[in-house]
């Protein structure tokens, strides 16, 4: 008696194939979300809004304290929706007791009008006419009465802090290191905000 | 009549298909880890505030405000003596234009071209820690001022932390309107005599 040979056609398992490549999108589309959220939330802050500060690879720079320490200037736009409006200063001002979060210390700067926009042609305007804008007259009153009261005399640790977002004019920033190097020694330093990749600082 | 059950075969896992999907995820894996964007945390970044005194600096870095850069070392201090010498005929005022001009078409540098410069700077201050640098930055008003966060995190990274560097505001026109640039000879910190440029605003 004959046997009848059966061989099985060895080919794609169309189910099993499908199965694979919905795993591979489900994973793709998930993993993609997820870094991009994480990227998002780095980038925006803990306020929530969207703030672009420079960002620097580099390991020189320092942890920032949730809670604030120093004076800082927050510079913005006056309304973030409209990237072409004005800039502006928001001063913003640690408490007694070291316990104010960047987002109540600007909570506060809003309630009692610690804030003033730039003039939109202020980098047409003459040194004379900036420095007489509200805009400086806030920096500028700010960083006397935060010396007067916190910078008795010259120390490394004085300094007094700029969050701006990275198109900000040079003009803004360096009339702010103007008004800090005016006390001599008694304000080395003015520490800038910024973004730095936690690679460059020790690690994921 | 009794009829056999046909007997079912026992499920079992396909070992070779397993071991391709686990390969497969596991390259994705790796793949996507690398696209993964590092996240970034907020940090401070120290500038010292300017002195109200005479600058003195070994490098300058003049921000120019269509994006190219003005770069003088100490290299310009030969060039411009030997300019003084070879124009030494011309009123001072001619030749101050003349030294200009010609530091000017020599020395404008493209972001890119600063970057190798920035990184043999480096490379130089971290092979002999009795080197010390002093960056001078000076930034038109108009310009973005991300531009100084580049350059400052480019030259912080050094081992023994000799390169200083501070910002000014400035543009390429206070220099070209300079009232004076010139060669001086003084003493460095070892006594030597040397030639440095000097550039009156």
């Amino acid at each position: 008696m004959s046997f009848q040979k059966r061989d099985e056609k060895k080919g794609l398992s169309l189910p099993g194939l499908i199965d694979i490549i919905f795993l591979l999108l489900i994973f793709s589309l998930v993993t993609l979300s997820i870094s991009e959220a994480k990227v998002e939330t780095k980038r925006r802050g803990d306020r929530g809004v969207e703030f672009d500060l420079p960002e620097s690879r580099t390991k020189d720079t320092e942890e920032v304290d949730r809670l604030l320490q120093t004076l800082l200037f927050q510079i913005d736009y006056l309304d973030p929706e409209n990237k072409s409006g004005p800039k502006a200063v928001w001063v913003l001002k640690p408490s007694l007791k070291d316990s104010l979060t960047l987002e109540g210390a600007r909570l506060i700067a809003e309630r009692d009008s610690l804030y003033r926009a730039f003039p939109n042609d202020f980098l047409q305007m003459s040194d004379r006419e900036f420095k007489r804008s509200p805009a400086c007259k806030i920096i500028r009153e700010s960083i006397q009465e935060y010396k007067d009261e916190n910078f008795l005399k010259p120390d490394l640790s004085n300094a007094i802090e700029v969050r701006a977002i990275k198109d900000t004019e040079f003009r803004i920033v360096n009339y702010i290191l103007e008004r800090c190097s005016a006390y001599g020694d008694t304000i080395p330093r003015v520490v800038l905000r910024t973004l730095t990749a936690k690679e460059a600082v020790g690690g994921i | 009549m009794a009829f056999k059950e046909p007997k079912r075969q026992k499920e079992r896992i396909e070992l070779i298909s397993m071991v391709d999907m686990i390969f497969i995820l596991l390259v994705f894996f790796l793949v996507n880890n690398f696209v993964i964007k590092i996240p970034l945390q907020e940090r401070s970044l120290y500038i010292p505030t300017p002195k109200n005194e005479l600058g003195r600096a070994q490098i300058v870095i003049q921000f120019v405000e269509d994006g190219q850069i003005f770069w003088m070392d100490e290299n310009v201090s030969e060039f411009v003596n030997q300019l003084e010498e070879n124009y030494g005929y011309l009123s001072e005022d001619r030749l101050r234009r003349r030294i200009l001009s010609e530091l000017l078409s020599r020395n404008i540098i493209s972001p890119a071209e600063l970057d190798e410069k920035l990184e043999s700077l480096v490379e130089r201050a971290n092979s002999d820690p009795y080197i010390n640098y002093f960056i001078l930055i000076r930034c038109p008003n108009e310009l973005p001022y991300y531009r100084i966060v580049n350059v400052i995190t480019k030259i912080s990274d050094t081992t023994y932390r000799n390169v200083k560097y501070g910002c000014v505001g400035g543009t390429l026109k206070d220099i070209q309107d300079c009232k004076r640039i010139s060669t001086v000879v003084e003493r460095d910190a070892k006594g030597r005599r040397r030639k440095n440029i000097r550039i009156d605003f």
